[in-house]
């Protein structure tokens, strides 16, 4: 990051402002906007894209003349962890039913922290599995498989 | 008046239905305790409920949801005093005087005040909403497109102004939820638009994903980097519950203050809990005899703020029930909830299913009641639970919301947007920018638009119907006055001043 961006909050929020604005912009480009009397699927999102443009760009001019934080750390262990532990139950719930998926779940998200301690990871997630099991299938209903497709 | 007590009735009658009732306690239990941990808060809980709530009627459902809500507030303030922690963000003001009268051995005390005044803000805060509620939504029967749009459009400038951080950020937020809730089948003209030839988006994006993504998985990215994980917390000792006359006569006036400004501030677009506790918190300081007692015990300092989060956070579900409009985020989780299950919200929600928002408003009184015995007697309880360190709960509050998201429509998709959400919000988090209006800009996103169609199509494209219909006006000049009064440097001021704590 550039010395000059004195704001980097907004100075990014900025950006991601403009980039959400042209996205939707683009996108939408060959939607009807119909005339104001008969409004079309294109014309309310069309407006709020422009306004919300012209506030990005707002933000990124003003971002170069004033002072503010930096973003600071990032947690990336955290973003990968979290993030792979619900894409891991995404990827196998269906095959894997509840039991197996809802275990993967848990010992990725505890590679989050390095205070996790192993046994206890091991008996806490045993305990919640076997918990949320009984509670939304057994209990609730949910229509989940409990137990991977080859054994059942 | 006799119309109230008749609607009173048939809403007690279904509040004590056998169903409801459980619905209530199993509500206001879990509210209290996401609401005593810290790392977890009710909008996250409630969007992970929110699937579960699809299962029970719609009664039921939305008193459970509710109950989170309005239990997260009394559990709050019992971590707040006895741990210097806030479980819950509307309890922040409560630390610094709570935790102080714990220090000297009135922690009993104080928990003690916490749950009075909170039920006596909460009573009034009910009240308010059984005297507005019929007046209100008859009102709102009136009301043309272009009253609709412009007081959306009120509600939404209104949050911002009471939004915390940068105003232009805010405003950012909440159209970058009105463009994500135009994803899917545009309502009037049946337009696919935003799908990019997505199968699961041609519907829309459920709140579902959307609020455990922002709320819940973010949040959990965030206090990964920042807390330290390794220990439970370090609790105070709780002696006798019973508070002395004195502290009684100095805490009683500012129940009766806080339930006024509570029950004000938490109808207004942005209010509810949080912005009521720290209002009443700065009058209680303003107009201390002792003002220097503050930070050092004071036990006005939390007998008003305790009694005020609870009466906003009950008036914050009048707009929500008279109107259909959400006036924060937990609002718009709710009318996410009864658009699950079938009820389009809005005024004529009140005369279409009376059971409904009677029900929910005599459950709030039991359920009220269910938490101050929740509360005070079992209090060890809760904070045994406050040693539960957060390496051990995160993990689990991870799997609930995959849990959670995956049943709403057993769709993988709804989790991989929920990851790409989380992470949208941990963006969020990390540029300071509050994501609250968001929220409110997807839900109100579809509805203006609507209404935007339909007040031009009635005026055959002439845009001054929303200054020649005498209520849109109003409600446009009240947008006008708000923002005027943003760009005072006084306002701006004490704005900057009533959040700095969060």
């Amino acid at each position: 990051m550039k010395r000059s961006i004195s704001h980097p909050q907004d100075f990014w929020s900025g950006v991601l402002f403009i980039a959400v604005a042209v996205l939707f912009a683009v996108s939408g480009r060959n939607l009807d906007a119909g005339q104001l009397s008969q409004i079309g699927p294109g014309y309310f999102p069309r407006g709020v894209a422009l306004i919300l443009g012209l506030i990005g760009v707002t933000l990124c001019a003003r971002a170069l003349l004033r002072k503010g934080q930096s973003l600071g750390f990032w947690s990336v262990r955290g973003i990968v962890t979290v993030l792979g532990a619900v894409i891991a139950f995404g990827l196998s719930i269906r095959e894997m039913g509840l039991i197996c998926s809802g275990l993967a779940t848990m010992f990725v998200s505890f590679l989050g922290t390095p205070d996790a301690r192993w046994l206890e990871a091991i008996a806490v997630s045993v305990i919640v599995v076997i918990a949320c099991t009984l509670l939304f299938v057994t209990g609730i209903g949910l229509t989940i498989p409990i137990w991977p497709r080859f054994v059942v | 008046m006799e119309n109230i007590l008749d609607s009173a009735w048939l809403g007690l009658t279904v509040a004590v239905q056998g169903q409801n009732l459980l619905m209530a306690f199993v509500g206001v239990l879990v509210g209290t305790l996401i609401g005593v941990l810290p790392g977890i808060g009710p909008l996250a809980t409630m969007a992970m409920l929110l699937p579960i709530s699809f299962y029970v009627p719609a009664e039921a459902a939305i008193i459970m949801l509710a109950g989170i809500y309005y239990g997260a507030q009394y559990g709050g303030s019992t971590t707040a005093i006895l741990v210097n922690m806030p479980g819950e963000a509307s309890a922040a003001v409560t630390c610094i005087d709570g935790y102080q009268m714990a220090r000297k051995g009135r922690g009993g005390a104080a928990l003690a005040v916490a749950a009075i005044g909170s039920f006596i803000g909460a009573s009034t805060g009910i009240l308010v909403i059984m005297l507005f509620a019929i007046p209100l939504s008859s009102l709102a029967l009136a009301f043309t497109p272009a009253d609709y749009f412009s007081l959306m459009f009120f509600g939404l400038i209104g949050s911002t102004l009471l939004a915390r951080g940068s105003l232009l950020k805010a405003l950012g937020m909440i159209l970058v939820g009105i463009l994500i809730g135009s994803i899917g089948t545009d309502a009037s003209s049946g337009t696919q638009r935003f799908t990019w030839g997505v199968l699961e988006l041609y519907e829309g994006l459920d709140i579902t994903p959307i609020a455990v993504g922002i709320f819940g998985i973010a949040e959990v990215i965030r206090n990964l980097a920042t807390h330290s994980l390794g220990v439970g917390a370090q609790v105070e000792k709780v002696t006798s519950l019973m508070p002395t006359r004195a502290e009684m006569r100095d805490a009683f006036p500012a129940m009766l203050r806080g339930s006024a400004i509570g029950s004000v501030l938490g109808v207004l677009p942005g209010g509810g809990a949080l912005l009521s506790s720290f209002a009443s918190y700065t009058v209680e300081k303003k107009l201390a005899r002792k003002p220097d007692e503050f930070g050092h015990g004071a036990i006005q300092g939390v007998a008003g703020p305790e009694t005020a989060n609870n009466a906003g956070a009950q008036t914050s579900f009048i707009p929500m029930l008279t109107l259909g409009i959400p006036s924060n985020a937990i609002m718009a989780i709710l009318i996410g909830a009864l658009m699950i299950q079938g009820v389009v919200p809005g005024p004529q929600v009140m005369t279409e299913r009376p059971g409904l928002v009677w029900g929910l408003i005599m459950s709030m009184w039991i359920g009220n009641i269910m938490l101050v015995i929740i509360n005070l007697p079992l209090v060890g309880l809760w904070v045994s639970l406050l040693r539960v360190p957060y390496r051990i709960l995160f993990p689990c509050i991870v799997l609930f919301s995959a849990i959670g998201v995956y049943s709403i429509n057993n769709s993988t998709f709804d989790l991989y947007a929920a990851a790409f959400l989380g992470l949208l919000g941990y963006v969020f988090v990390k540029l300071d920018c509050e994501p609250t209006p968001l929220i409110l800009g997807l839900i109100l996103g579809p509805a203006m638009e609507e209404n935007f169609g339909r007040a031009m199509q009635l005026s055959r494209g002439d845009p001054s119907t929303f200054f020649t219909h005498p209520i849109s006006l109003g409600f446009l000049i009240a947008s006008a006055l708000m923002v005027a009064m943003i760009a005072l440097p006084f306002m701006r001021k004490s704005r900057e001043t009533v959040f700095v704590e969060d």
